[in-house]
């Protein structure tokens, strides 16, 4: 009999445990699902012209994006052209600013040079030379 | 929204259930009191991790919440485990689970910021290297490994805490050169490469290891260190190329350490083959597997396994002594455990501050995980062994202190961490890095994490499942016997309920007994955890032992609780008094007796001498299997081969009268000696007989006649009715056998067959000599012709039946074989009463019974005493007892068998009426 009870324990501990660790695992897929959506305004950029390998990709405005050639931006453009890290998008309470890092070729935003943070909003064009990076919306 | 300390709080709640309950059944699982005295470790560890979550919501609000609860699941896991296996290291391993509460809150509170550690970069470098090196040159080699210090009686592993500097300062350092090591200039071989100055610190670190290898003879800790920097340089440059590089070089020189150091081979031949020295230096890894198989699913239970015969189960060891108890479930619930833990590390990481805080927070997830990887995998044979310690649970201060302190500074990165709305602060200067660059790397980082996991799971779930069949029957496990001895075993009882064996319960165990000592030890055998089972115990283990059918839930339920079973017990159709006359017949002479119930089969006596007492097996090994005092082990009745001598003379004149070669009045003249086939046969003792009939020449047991009888039977017809009396094949009998012999008759010479017609195997061929016989045997043709000419299969167990007596299973009486017919039968039944009426087997007439026999003296060699055989039955016309003996050496049949077997045929027909 006392086996029994030992067995029964037993199962209602791993029960337990399992319960435990689903519970953390949740936990985290909360913070951080539910973080990425709210964050960013909804918008996002998308390379639109550039090299092949990251044509179309998108990266979505949660936070800072930083624009460049060196493993370390987030939006990496293998393009001899573009500084290691060239501009940079912030996201602040009003809107996503643009901003060049000191580029040896500069940037431009609708055609113009950036020479001051600028603001960004849906349809503006980001150009790093041949390459060109999109507003849109999510 | 639910803060993130609320959220912590809630899963230690979540967590402390678990927790408690595998206290209570720590403590229960001996039957031992449940009450708050013994539930205060558990509840005060609860009350530990309270405080320290108190102390974080005042001092690292912003920490990661699950880091905390699954850190008290683990620590709390390991301390019951501790506590199962040594009560009075769990007591010690309290005491350091409050240091390092201690130290975790000390962490929190004295480091503001890991950014403000980073200035003491180099100061922290060298205490590391410091404590690392320190015990190659001061330090205590133990189990072949120099890690320890020792002072003031405390031993401390300094490597422990030393890997916590060390990866402070690499976060540091990384952190400022992230860029110049992150710039690629050449390709070689497809594969950037940053400039070769910039791989300095790749080959110091490298170097670092290797002499952590050499020196300490670690390779635990040498893979740690290395694996850990890899995944920090990973994380810090964004570039795969040095993790390969890495690899690559930390391969070279392991198969250079392999190839110049004997204790790394060692441990690789112990990984690729544990089971070539199960006994030796395989011996720990074999029994963690052993262990891990008998776990399977759900365990064998807390408190029910034996994780006691592993050494060092406590500290490297830990995580088998769950799986083996806790089962699958139990130790994938661990690797869960550690997999939740790295991820939360990892997450910290991707939000962090600045770059040398994400760094540092990936060094330190890089440690846990590699850590709980490298010892899981060495316990369940997924890579070579190394000893290190299960991160929170296994027992050992300096473990437990430094991987506190390694909570307190991740949460602290959490505390600090600004997410993923601000950009890192970097230590540089020049060199930006993405938040999402970094968590593309951090992604990467976790994946493998979790493949390592994903690994272990697999392969614990093939020690477990797939393949835990297969180790339970290896031969090296002994696992099994030991987990009989819990429950009662069997008893072997006689007929007339005399307890042969049976079992006596000494504490949690049972002690095998014999009552009767060395009474039909041949019969009993032997039971014994060093040399197996022999007779009945083996022959009849498993009802002995008490196998579940499964037959009902309750039953299925007290399998998977390992309710012990008790085993069934085995009624033997042996009669102790048959048995004592047949033991009293042998004397202190060696030989067989053996009674047999004609028209059943069923065995009464079977006695072999020299014999042994079952219950000194252990003891007395070494003198019973050596090559002096006659073999006391063979059982002589079932797997003896003897000459049969004149006792044959029964099957040749079976052969005969069943192939109307001859009738009893038949007549040969018997001189004393006379040639047959061109070589003389001659009778025992030089007589001389005139014209002989073979009822006479029976009862006078005249070779010569005998001789020229074979001869017109012939060789064929000879070794036909050999075969129908069962000559030639094995026996069918609960005990193991050997098949008595006859030679291939196309190569039997006339001479050779006339011979075998009086029981002398002389024959020089490839098939064996004959007859050459067992003493069974020689009994089941005698109960054959006391039968009706049916020799009825022999049989020893009577029925099997539960404690309270109810027969499971009995056995029914069946035909072996129909030798002759019952006409043949009784003609040799006519010969054989006059052998004891007025022949040679005169002394085993009993007064007012008929008995019928045959005696037999056969030639055991030059110059040896002859074998003295008699074979007979009780009473001739309505068989009751069929007996053969021999006495090896003892002269003649008629004079020394026949009153031998007198006493036998007297008792087995007062046991049998």
């Amino acid at each position: 009999m006392v086996d029994v009870v030992l067995l029964f324990g037993r199962i209602v501990l791993l029960g337990l445990l399992y319960l435990f660790l689903i519970a953390a695992v949740k936990t985290g897929i909360g913070m951080i699902g539910g973080r990425a959506r709210q964050a960013g305004g909804g918008l996002a950029l998308r390379v639109t012209r550039g090299p092949r390998e990251i044509t179309g990709v998108s990266v979505p405005l949660g936070g800072p994006v930083l624009i460049g050639r060196s493993p370390d931006a987030d939006l990496v453009i293998a393009d001899d052209f573009v500084s290691s890290t060239h501009a940079r998008v912030s996201t602040t309470e009003s809107g996503p600013v643009l901003e060049d890092l000191g580029s040896t070729n500069g940037t431009l935003l609708n055609g113009q040079p950036v020479t001051r943070p600028m603001p960004l909003g849906p349809g503006d064009a980001i150009e790093l030379g041949r390459n060109r990076i999109e507003v849109v919306k999510l | 929204m639910r803060t993130r300390r609320d959220t912590e709080l809630v899963l230690l709640l979540a967590a402390a259930p678990a927790v408690v309950l595998l206290f209570v059944l720590v403590h229960g699982a001996h039957g031992g009191e449940v009450g708050l005295a013994q539930l205060a470790v558990p509840l005060g560890l609860f009350g530990c991790f309270v405080v320290a979550h108190v102390a974080a919501r005042f001092l690292a609000r912003g920490a990661d919440p699950v880091l905390l609860p699954v850190a008290f699941l683990l620590t709390g896991v390991g301390l019951a485990t501790i506590t199962r296996l040594d009560p009075e290291l769990a007591q010690s391993q309290v005491l350091w689970v409050l240091a390092g509460i201690v130290a975790l809150v000390a962490t929190l509170a004295a480091v503001p910021s890991l950014e403000r550690l980073a200035r003491y970069k180099y100061t922290i470098a060298l205490g590391g290297i410091v404590l690392l090196l320190l015990p190659a040159v001061i330090g205590v080699e133990v189990n072949g490994a120099k890690l320890w210090l020792r002072f003031a009686g405390m031993s401390f592993q300094p490597a422990e805490v030393a890997k916590i500097l060390i990866v402070l300062f690499l976060g540091a350092y990384l952190a400022e050169k992230r860029e110049v090591l992150s710039v690629a200039t050449k390709r070689t071989l497809g594969v950037w490469l940053p400039p070769a100055r910039h791989l300095g610190p790749l080959l110091l670190m490298w170097a670092v290891s290797l002499v952590v290898l050499v020196a300490e003879k670690d390779l635990g800790s040498s893979l740690l260190f290395f694996g850990t920097f890899l995944v920090m340089l990973y994380a810090a440059t964004g570039r795969p190329a040095y993790v390969v590089t890495g690899f690559g070089l930390f391969a070279v020189g392991a198969t250079a350490a392999y190839l110049v150091f004997g204790h790394v081979q060692q441990r690789v031949a112990i990984w690729l083959d544990p089971f070539a020295d199960a006994a030796g230096r395989g011996y720990q890894l074999v029994q963690s597997l052993f262990a891990l198989a008998d776990g399977r699913m759900i365990g064998l239970g807390v408190g029910r396994g034996l994780p006691g015969r592993i050494p060092f189960v406590e500290t490297d060891f830990i995580f088998t002594a769950i799986a083996e108890e806790l089962g699958l479930l139990g130790g994938a619930a661990i690797i869960i455990a550690f997999l939740v833990f790295c991820l939360r590390g990892l997450s910290t990481a991707a939000r962090a501050r600045s770059d040398m805080a994400a760094i540092t927070a990936t060094g330190l997830v890089a440690i846990i995980g590699l850590q709980s990887f490298v010892i899981i995998g060495g316990v369940t044979r997924l890579i070579p062994l190394t000893g290190i310690t299960l991160p929170f649970v296994s027992y050992g201060g300096s473990s437990l202190l430094s991987n506190f302190i390694l909570l307190g500074l991740l949460m602290r990165a959490g505390d600090a961490g600004t997410g993923s709305e601000t950009d890192l602060i970097v230590s540089g200067g020049t060199g930006l890095l993405g938040r999402l660059a970094l968590t593309r790397r951090l992604t990467g980082v976790g994946v493998m994490v979790a493949v390592l996991m994903v690994a272990l799971v697999a392969n614990l779930t093939y020690i477990q499942v797939i393949s835990a069949d297969r180790l339970a029957a290896n031969p090296a496990n002994t696992r099994g016997l030991t987990a009989e001895m819990r429950q009662e075993r069997g008893a072997i009882i006689t007929a007339d309920g005399v307890v042969l064996a049976d079992s006596v319960r000494e504490g949690e165990t049972y002690t095998r007994r014999y009552p009767q000592g060395d009474t039909a030890a041949h019969v009993v055998g032997y039971h014994s955890l060093k040399y197996g089972r022999a007779g009945i115990e083996a022959a009849a283990n498993e009802a002995l032992a008490g196998k579940r059918d499964f037959a009902n839930l309750a039953d299925m339920i007290e399998a998977a609780a390992g309710v012990p079973v008790p085993g069934n017990d085995v009624r033997l159709t042996i009669d102790s008094r048959v048995q004592a006359a047949a033991e009293a017949a042998l004397g202190d002479r060696r030989g067989a007796c053996v009674a047999i119930d004609p028209t059943t089969g069923a065995v009464l006596a079977y006695a072999s001498n020299p014999d042994y007492d079952p219950s000194t097996i252990d003891e007395a090994w070494e003198a019973l299997s050596g090559d002096d005092g006659g073999a006391p082990l063979v059982d002589r009745v079932g797997s003896s081969l003897y000459p049969p001598g004149s006792t044959f003379k029964v099957v040749t004149l079976a052969a005969a009268l069943q192939s109307g070669v001859a009738s009893l009045e038949t007549t040969y003249t018997g001189p004393a000696r006379i040639d047959i086939g061109g070589a003389p046969v001659t009778n025992y003792g030089g007589s001389a007989y005139g014209a002989i009939d073979l009822r006479k020449a029976t009862s006078s047991s005249v070779n010569t006649v005998f001789g020229q009888l074979a001869r017109d039977v012939g060789a064929q017809r000879l070794v036909a009715q050999c075969e129908e009396f069962g000559i030639g094949s094995r026996v069918p009998f609960d005990l193991p056998t050997v098949a008595s012999l006859m030679p291939d008759p196309d190569e039997m010479t006339v001479w050779e067959t006339a011979w075998a017609g009086v029981g002398q195997p002389v024959g020089q061929h490839e098939s064996p000599p004959g007859p050459q016989v067992t003493p069974l045997q020689m009994a089941l043709i005698t109960a054959g012709i006391a039968n009706d000419g049916t020799v009825m299969r022999p049989y020893l167990i009577d029925a099997i039946t539960d404690r309270s007596g109810r027969v499971i299973t009995g056995t029914t009486p069946r035909t072996w074989t129909n030798a002759i017919d019952p006409v043949t039968a009784r003609s040799v039944t006519e010969a054989m009463v006059a052998v004891v009426r007025s022949g040679s087997g005169g002394r085993a007439a009993i007064q007012g019974v008929t008995v019928a026999g045959k005696t037999g003296t056969a030639e055991a060699g030059k110059s040896v005493e002859t074998h003295a055989w008699f074979v007979g039955f009780a009473p001739a016309e309505e068989p009751r007892v069929a007996v053969a003996i021999v006495l090896e050496n003892s002269g003649v049949g008629g004079t020394v068998a026949a009153p031998a077997a007198r006493g036998v045929l007297q008792a087995g027909l007062e046991a049998v009426r």
